[in-house]
């Protein structure tokens, strides 16, 4: 197990390195940078800048440094709040950037993967009764429809025809504020969870085993807790790596319609003003997360399949 | 060299039937049929519409801000007098244009790459999968917003941004049939009889790839519809004064009480992403009956 894990580890370095040399010379090769434009510098104040940037360096020096940086924890110095550092910005001490961003997503991933689980299995047992069509139906209608068409729809409901909810911010991170943005990520996860939670459970009652074991006169409650959940569970596990990438992404957006400060408005400054330093920070850091995600699902999942094991 | 052509003619009547039987088959999904019907009435009203109506989608109109539906401004008017119902529908046409576009570049990209990547095999396969599982690796919508960034804010530039980094999917299905096309008999006995591996490719492999590059289109051009409209949530891809259904759908988020600035463009897209669900879902049963 310890052995297996570290090996995957040692395995996504290499990925990891890769997206940043990628993200980090897309960057630098592409012509211009961010001081140029908008408003005159003075020859000196320009190369000054350049010179706190690193700019004036030659690209291998900047992307040792860079990587050198990286290892030590920092992603550089936002280029558009001139001096400061990316790490401030994205792991604010107070509520804000990255932590809303985490929060939301935990907060989705709490809710909607033990939710999505057991509607699934409850359609997959009952199957087509109408739970079970509301459970088909509803992750054709929301793997369709995105959070970016639900979440204004659940505003003009929830918050301005009715009143019940705040339409936007933070509050102190309250229910109230949290209830509506996290409402709109369950809605948009769980159907899927739930599908694929049917389809396997329907999968797996067909088989053999299971046969056998209703044969020989086990209690439908035992087939079910000992002998059915483990590999029904496999798909839904193998569902939700790739699936947090999405909720990240798909927290940044709900952020965007409720006005939160979290990565998303990070994001949207770091487009506007071009400050590269920022969305590289945004990229590598996602993409660190869903490799981290990737890992612990493998590992998971390796607990789960027997099959698997060494 | 005789009967080299007429062993060709063989199989050309059973590619026709397969094709043929799809369609019938495809065409007694009442669901997808009306989802197509849909999409093409859509589309074509996203043409006609702006140029008959006769109202200008971008001029200012002081004297009719913010009308809720009437029998003028069927879908009412925005902040700045403009009718909503010719902006849903330009809206619609620049965002079919991005969709239809990035998905045929996705398409284009995806089968090549996925193709030459399952036919050739070995270590330039092993090279090819491993750069898809890198990029894999990477948030879709931060890369997009990077790329963006980098290279300008237009609308061309956007949407090759989109194109550039959705292709990983479908290259990866691809090859997945590539692999068990190329140990098809047909295969072996092009390659056996000194047929060039790009001609291999083009002419045997590719066509035979078409049922699955045919659901995935289906289902790549409301992605790319989605794509295009979570990037105009941060300002990115369209612009003021020329509008889309993303952009359309964020002024509507920014002016609750005018409910119809949300709910027209919100619901026609709706029904454009169901639809294609829909008709995508029937295309899969169609090709494959199972």
């Amino acid at each position: 197990m310890l052995k297996f894990a570290i090996k995957r580890i040692l395995v996504s370095i290499p990925t990891l390195l890769a997206i940043i040399t990628l993200v980090f010379f897309l960057v630098h090769i592409t012509p211009g940078n961010p001081f140029d434009g908008e408003r005159a510098l003075s020859p000196e104040a320009l190369k000054s800048l350049m010179a706190q940037y690193r700019l004036d360096l030659p690209m291998w020096q900047q992307y040792l440094l860079y990587l050198n940086d990286f290892i030590h924890g920092s992603f550089g110095i936002s280029m558009k709040y001139l001096g400061q550092p990316i790490n401030h910005l994205l792991f604010p001490d107070n509520m804000g950037g990255f932590w809303v961003t985490l929060r939301l997503s935990i907060y989705t991933m709490v809710i909607a993967v033990p939710f999505g689980i057991i509607c699934g299995a409850y359609a997959g047992l009952h199957k087509n009764s109408w739970f079970d069509k509301l459970v088909v139906s509803s992750n054709i209608f929301f793997t369709a429809v995105p959070t970016m068409v639900t979440g204004p729809l659940c505003v003009l409901v929830f918050a301005v025809t009715f009143r019940l909810l705040p339409a936007g911010g933070w509050g102190d991170g309250d229910i109230a504020h949290l209830f509506l943005p996290v409402l709109v990520l369950i809605l948009a996860y769980t159907p899927t969870i739930a599908f694929v939670t049917r389809g396997s459970i329907i999968d797996v009652l067909n088989s053999n085993y299971i046969r056998t074991a209703r044969a020989k006169g086990l209690p439908t409650k035992k087939i079910l807790f000992k002998h059915a959940i483990r590999p029904t569970l496999l798909p839904v596990i193998s569902l939700l790596g790739p699936m947090f990438a999405g909720i990240l992404v798909g927290a940044v957006v709900t952020e965007q319609i409720f006005t939160l400060p979290g990565l998303g408005v990070l994001t949207t400054n770091a487009a506007t003003n071009r400050d590269y330093n920022m969305i590289m920070a945004i990229t590598i850091l996602g993409s660190i997360l869903t490799i981290v995600f990737n890992i612990v699902v493998d590992l998971l999942y390796m607990v789960l399949d027997p099959k698997i094991k060494q | 060299m005789i009967f080299k052509t007429k062993n060709l003619d063989i199989d050309a009547p059973a590619t026709k039937g397969f094709w043929r039987s799809v369609f019938s088959r495809l065409s007694r999904n009442k669901l997808a049929m009306t989802s197509g019907l849909i999409i093409v009435t859509l589309t074509l009203m996203c043409i006609v519409v702006p140029i008959f109506s006769g109202v200008s989608y971008d001029k200012t109109n002081w004297g009719e801000i913010m009308q809720s539906p009437n029998m003028v401004h069927w879908f009412g008017t925005d902040s700045l007098g403009r009718d909503l119902f010719v902006r849903s529908f330009i809206g619609g046409r620049i965002t079919f244009e991005i969709a239809f576009a990035a998905a045929f570049v996705v398409l284009l990209v995806g089968i090549f790459y996925g193709a030459i990547a399952g036919y050739v095999g070995g270590k330039v396969d092993t090279v090819m999968m491993r750069i898809v599982d890198i990029l894999y690796g990477i948030p879709f919508l931060f890369f997009c917003i990077l790329l963006i960034t980098l290279f300008g804010n237009s609308m061309a530039l956007s949407f090759v941004a989109i194109a550039a980094i959705s292709w990983l999917d479908m290259s990866r299905i691809v090859r997945g049939q590539t692999l068990s096309i190329k140990h098809k008999e047909y295969v072996e006995a092009a390659m056996v009889s000194g047929v060039s591996n790009f001609k291999i490719i083009t002419r045997h492999v590719i066509p035979n790839l078409l049922g699955v590059v045919i659901v995935y289109a289906a289902l790549t051009v409301p992605n790319m519809i989605v794509l295009s409209a979570v990037l105009s949530f941060f300002g990115l891809g369209v612009t003021e004064p020329m509008t889309s259904w993303g952009l359309l759908i964020s002024d509507g988020a920014q002016n609750m009480q005018a409910w119809w600035l949300l709910l027209f463009p919100a619901g026609l897209m709706i029904i454009t992403l169901l639809s294609f669900a829909f008709f995508a879902n029937g295309l899969r049963d169609a090709l494959d009956p199972r």
